[in-house]
């Protein structure tokens, strides 16, 4: 008993240092791209340039489809799903990671149902809703402190989801050991991905 | 509920209809070059029955450096025996079967719902809501809008896979062999309408006839019989697909580099991560939800193949089933899930959302279930808040998505729908009288084929870039059509504007040479 248990503390260090390894990729961007981060004047342009389609169509109309209200929160919800696209999962947390994440979500899943508040709850709400803070008012902080604030409480959340998958199923070890060696042998088509997500 | 099920189900299919009917010869703009393909081919069959290259009713279509197949191009035909020779006719048979599929939709999710498959008191319970629900989120599904209104072989596809499944549904419950018949000839024609099925229907006939010999072993002969059946009837297929012709396709798109000097490992390890990235790719959010496939003719850039509102149903229709995973129900949908973007995966680019499409049924079921589920497990004084928000938010989604549909689309994606063609025709029919000989430069794209369905009793030269006059025509005036800025001679007739394009941009011009 004591050397299966063993054997997943192994496996999740080995995670988490293969996580830590792919978390340095992102020590040499300064920022993230400008993709994920809103712009007043960019979302006036845009505006316009929808407006312009609009040729003879009453102005009310025009407005109802295009007007900054409407085009903040879309503006926002496509930068948000940026965050949570799957080239910038795999990043930092890799095919692991995301399994990880999947899983962890789904065991809060299942205790939201049984109504069992868990203090994962509180860390998912804080890993979905902070992207908003980096979207909207792109603060200038050192992107260390921007990583450890967003990309380090993803992967305790996956961390998480991860050791709840070994110690509640009998062949999570097996399906972890493969995974792992998937993530790493796999990363050669993933490592540069980090560059995409980086300002120039 | 179950009193109103049918009006329910009468005012979805007459929605659809009408969003894929109206406008539709005006949205998309302009017949692509494989619509007009089609439609000349099927006019050609109808009145010569012959093809564009004079091959007496063939089973293979050649266009542009590959090789068609048939069920669409002869569908066709009868369209155009009703419409006439117009873009209508073209577009008419996708719109229709598209909105079939709506029905068949619903017919197939009832029976999977109400069967055994089920296997959960949720799912039984709640199988009409399910049903209806699921048909109306295909109904006013941008992706399947999309796909349904041109001329896209791989809707006809998608109706008759759910068709095929659907009786074979049927025949699993009841056992009457009819309905297996019908099952496997719908599924056969998939294997003739649309390239993806031919790597889909395979893998999933070889699951389903295994599922049914388990459960009807006393009738293992019959359905052994139809199998063989659709194996004779698939040989002419699997003969084409190992021809050259039928490998053009897959070796133009392959998302695979076949490169001798790597190692075996090298080779299959690059294979399987490819693979698995193109794959995974189709679960994107980014592509679900935001930018689709970013090609003009598949989708709208502002759009994602899902509507935005969908998200957190998707995630909760994928929990409930996850927690219902021991359920048949929850295996076939898994399946579907992982068989629908194989085709897609194994092709660049991708994500791809023609060769994917199939992912549009397991999606749209697992947002239903998700609705349905939080509708059911809400209390009632939150109930009607949340949903008439949720409502009023899915409607506003949808009526600015028919906004840029119809109003933005047609001007911002004009040149991806081969717009402009119609208009060349017909000002080259106003000239043609007075010149010894037209002259059409192939730098305005494939032009042959758009001459041939709108008009076919003119008879252009078609000439390459740096092409000189003919002595024999020295003398003699001619109309010269080009899309070039160059200055031919000293006389230009007409210019030809993109139609609606809010620039005046210029398609063509006519001069005299």
């Amino acid at each position: 008993m004591k050397k299966i248990n063993l054997i997943k503390y192994i496996l999740i260090g080995i995670v988490i240092i293969y996580q830590f390894i792919l978390l340095r990729n992102f020590f040499s961007c300064w920022d993230f791209k400008s993709d994920f981060h809103f712009s007043s004047y960019g979302l006036r342009l845009k505006i316009e340039g929808e407006i312009n389609n609009d040729v003879g169509i009453p102005f009310i109309i025009v407005r109802f489809f295009h007007n900054k209200i409407n085009f903040f929160i879309l503006d926002i919800f496509k930068r948000w799903i940026f965050f949570w696209d799957l080239p910038f999962l795999l990043s930092h947390l890799s095919i692991i990671g995301v399994f990880g994440l999947l899983a962890g979500a789904w065991y809060l899943f299942e205790a939201v149902i049984k109504k069992e508040i868990k203090s994962d709850l509180f860390l998912f709400i804080y890993i979905v809703f902070f992207p908003f803070l980096e979207i909207i008012f792109s603060p200038k902080l050192p992107f260390l402190i921007k990583i450890c604030l967003m990309l380090i409480p993803r992967q305790l959340f996956a961390l998480s989801g991860l050791w709840k998958f070994l110690t509640r199923n009998k062949k999570g070890v097996l399906i972890v050991i493969g995974l792992i060696f998937i993530s790493i042998f796999g990363q050669r088509f993933f490592i540069n991905e980090f560059k995409n997500f980086c300002a120039e | 509920m179950k009193k109103y099920t049918k009006l329910i189900l009468v005012l979805i299919f007459c929605l659809a209809l009408f969003l894929r009917l109206y406008k539709l010869i005006e949205v998309p703009p302009g017949l692509y070059i494989d619509e007009v393909s089609i439609g000349y081919n099927a006019y050609s069959i109808l009145k010569n029955g012959v093809d564009e290259h004079g091959r007496k009713y063939p089973l293979w279509f050649e266009a542009f450096g590959e090789y068609k197949l048939p069920v669409y191009i002869y569908l066709t035909t009868m369209s155009i025996v009703v419409f006439g020779k117009n873009e209508f006719a073209v577009r008419f048979p996708s719109a229709f079967f598209g909105s079939l599929s709506i029905l068949a939709f619903y017919f197939l999710i009832k029976e999977i719902f109400t069967s055994r498959l089920a296997g959960n008191k949720f799912f039984k319970n709640q199988a009409l809501n399910i049903a209806l629900l699921s048909s109306f989120l295909l109904a006013i599904s941008s992706w399947h809008l999309q796909l349904s209104r041109p001329g896209f072989e791989v809707n006809l596809a998608l109706t008759f896979f759910i068709f095929g499944s659907l009786f074979s549904v049927l025949f699993w419950k009841k056992g009457k062999m009819v309905n297996l018949f019908l099952g496997f000839l719908f599924f056969i024609l998939t294997f003739y309408t649309y390239n993806s099925f031919r790597i889909i229907t395979p893998i999933y006939l070889v699951f389903l006839s295994i599922v049914l010999l388990l459960k009807y072993p006393q009738k293992r002969k019959e359905i052994l019989c139809i199998g063989l059946l659709f194996l004779i009837l698939s040989l002419p297929m699997i003969n084409f697909s190992f021809s050259s012709g039928g490998r053009a396709r897959f070796l133009a798109t392959t998302a695979f580099n076949i490169d001798d000097k790597q190692s075996f490992i090298d080779k299959w390890s690059d294979f399987f991560f490819v693979f698995l990235q193109n794959f995974f790719a189709h679960f994107s959010l980014n592509f679900l939800f935001n930018s689709g496939d970013h090609i003009g003719r598949h989708g709208l850039r502002e759009f994602g193949v899902l509507a935005k509102w969908q998200l957190p149903f998707l995630f909760l229709g994928f929990f409930t089933m996850f927690k219902n995973r021991k359920t048949a129900l929850s295996k076939l949908l898994g399946s579907l899930l992982i068989l629908s973007p194989i085709p897609a995966a194994l092709t660049t680019p991708s994500p791809h959302c023609l060769r994917s499409f199939l992912l549009i049924l397991p999606l749209e079921i697992l947002i239903a279930v998700g609705i349905i589920y939080l509708w059911v497990t809400l209390k009632n004084k939150w109930r009607i808040s949340i949903f008439t928000f949720i409502c009023l938010l899915s409607l506003y989604e949808f009526i600015f998505y028919l906004h840029y549909y119809y109003v933005h689309y047609p001007k911002t994606n004009i040149i991806e729908w081969g717009a402009g063609y119609k208009q060349v025709v017909e000002k080259v029919c106003q000239y043609k009288d007075k010149y010894e000989a037209i002259v059409v430069n192939n730098q305005l794209g494939h032009p042959y084929i758009y001459f041939l369905f709108y008009n076919d009793q003119i008879q252009p030269i078609f000439i390459q870039p740096g092409w000189e006059k003919p002595k024999d025509l020295k003398n003699k005036p001619l109309l010269y059509v080009t899309n070039s800025v160059d200055k031919p001679s000293e006389k230009m007739l007409d210019i030809i504007y993109l139609p609606n394009s809010p620039n005046k941009d210029i398609f063509a011009r006519l001069w005299e040479i």
